[in-house]
């Protein structure tokens, strides 16, 4: 007992150290929505530019500033799936569609990123969801199916031959 | 008793009148800060019209605002935002320049206004070192700025009610009060039409456009049809802007035949032909009232009044003028 009432005043400092540090790191919203203002047009002038780098340092820059914008990520995602890091691009999808599950177009992109990847039942299950958000994306879902099933079937025959080659 | 009775009524009665004429001068006089009730009314019909979703009229309002106070920062930031909302970017650049022209501490709070217009205007290469720059000085302490439009004031609307209160305000105002008001101005002489037509069509009147320029006369449509009531388009260069935005060097101008006062009817007999026109390199000074083309042309200040040979003495004649009103 009295250990803990010698403990509770450090407690208390530190708590209100921290409270004190975090109000003077937080940025003024005016200063804050001026550098998201010059890191957005960057990063559209760079991508426009097809300057992969630049655009890259940007868009990190961008996330920093706001790590819960899900439009940045979905926008950023496609930025790498289009500069073919398909793998790096679900991640940011997966985001997006995390901060803003209702949006239709963030599933599709998660689904797009994830046929490029190879996960036909991740896709399937994207395009699924976008489809019951009321997305008119049937042919997409159609699509990553009729891969999925391809797949079982061409797993199915590597097994077999793999079967034959045993009891031969 | 009688006369002393008749003696109070009429000097409560010049009292009232004496109130009520200082109430309407200052409804009507509303010149708000700008000093100038047609200013005050443009800033205003510009705020409604942006508030209606107007923004071409907002813009138009502005421009005119702009025209006859060419300093004020706040017809600048009103045109700033009317255009952002409209996406009329080169408009936005415009008014962002001016701005940093009139006052250069405003530039640094305003430069990532600047680089992302210049972006929209896809001017990459000018905008990336101004997006730059506006990242490393955004930490910087800056005056806050409101590039907002402004509620529009709602228009002075007379009061029914209001007279009678007023009227008893007067009435019962004692005679040491009323002692103390301001004598009515004297009534204002009413001009004739001739006096009306003289000052118009005076440089003094017509300095007051939007735009003033000198400009060499090259030519004109030849394709359409020319009436005295349907003039040509005349093409001149632009060889040096002494008031307003600035311009295209090619400069379309409707060429009126008539000063819109005294020669509205075609004279009889009256025929166009290239005698009707200036000689082509001849110089010309010319008003435009409001710097927006209409139908691809720009209208004069009172039609040929608008276009006056450069000649020195009217230069001289108008830098006179320029000064004085700037030095105002």
């Amino acid at each position: 007992m009295q250990q803990l009432k010698s403990i509770i005043p450090t407690v208390v400092t530190v708590v209100m150290f921290s409270l004190l540090c975090s109000k003077a790191l937080a940025m003024d919203p005016e200063v804050m929505a001026k550098k998201v203002l010059c890191h957005t047009c960057l990063v559209k002038i760079y991508v426009a530019q097809q300057n992969v780098k630049d655009a890259t340092t940007e868009f990190n820059e961008l996330l920093k500033l706001t790590p819960n914008d899900a439009s940045v990520h979905f926008d950023y995602g496609n930025f790498l799936a289009r500069n073919s890091k398909a793998d790096l691009a679900v991640g940011q999808f997966k985001l997006a569609a995390k901060l803003k599950p209702n949006v239709p177009e963030y599933q599709v992109g998660l689904g797009n990123s994830l046929m490029y990847s190879k996960d036909y039942n991740g896709a399937i299950a994207a395009y699924n969801k976008a489809c019951l958000l009321g997305g008119k994306y049937q042919d997409l879902l159609q699509k990553a199916q009729q891969y999925e099933a391809q797949q079982k079937l061409y797993e199915q025959y590597q097994a077999k031959i793999k079967a034959q080659k045993e009891s031969e | 008793m009688h006369r002393s009775y008749s003696f109070k009524s009429l000097y409560s009665l010049i009292c009232f009148s004496i109130l009520l004429f200082g109430q309407s001068v200052s409804a009507i006089d509303n010149t708000g800060s700008t000093g100038s009730i047609t200013i005050t009314r443009h800033a205003n019909e510009a705020a409604k019209a942006f508030a209606a979703g107007d923004y071409a009229k907002a813009k138009d309002e502005y421009r005119k605002a702009i025209g006859l106070s060419p300093d004020n920062l706040e017809f600048y930031y009103g045109l700033y935002d009317v255009c952002v909302h409209s996406g009329e970017w080169d408009q936005v650049v415009y008014a962002l320049k001016r701005i940093f022209e009139i006052d250069p501490s405003k530039k640094q709070p305003l430069l990532a206004q600047y680089g992302e217009a210049l972006y929209h205007l896809g001017q990459y290469d000018e905008a990336v070192p101004v997006l730059k720059q506006a990242l490393k000085e955004a930490d910087l302490p800056a005056p806050k700025i409101s590039m907002v439009v402004p509620a529009p004031v709602p228009d002075p609307v007379p009061d029914k009610n209001a007279a009678t209160p007023k009227a008893n305000q007067a009435n019962n105002t004692t005679p040491s009060a009323l002692a103390n008001l301001p004598p009515p101005p004297p009534p204002r002489p009413v001009l004739s039409a001739k006096e009306v037509s003289e000052f118009a069509l005076s440089f003094q009147n017509a300095t007051h456009s939007e735009c003033i320029l000198i400009a060499e006369y090259l030519g004109y449509d030849k394709h359409a049809e020319v009436h005295y009531t349907h003039p040509p388009i005349a093409n001149y260069h632009i060889t040096k802007i002494l008031k307003g935005p600035p311009l295209n060097k090619d400069l379309p101008l409707r060429y009126e035949f008539t000063d819109r006062i005294n020669d509205t009817q075609a004279p009889p007999g009256w025929k166009f032909g290239t005698d009707k026109m200036p000689q082509k390199g001849s110089e010309w000074i010319i008003f435009i009232k409001n710097a927006l083309p209409r139908e691809g042309a720009f209208d004069t200040y009172q039609g040929s009044y608008g276009r006056q040979p450069a000649t020195e003495e009217n230069l001289n004649k108008l830098y006179a003028l320029l000064e004085n009103s700037a030095n105002r």
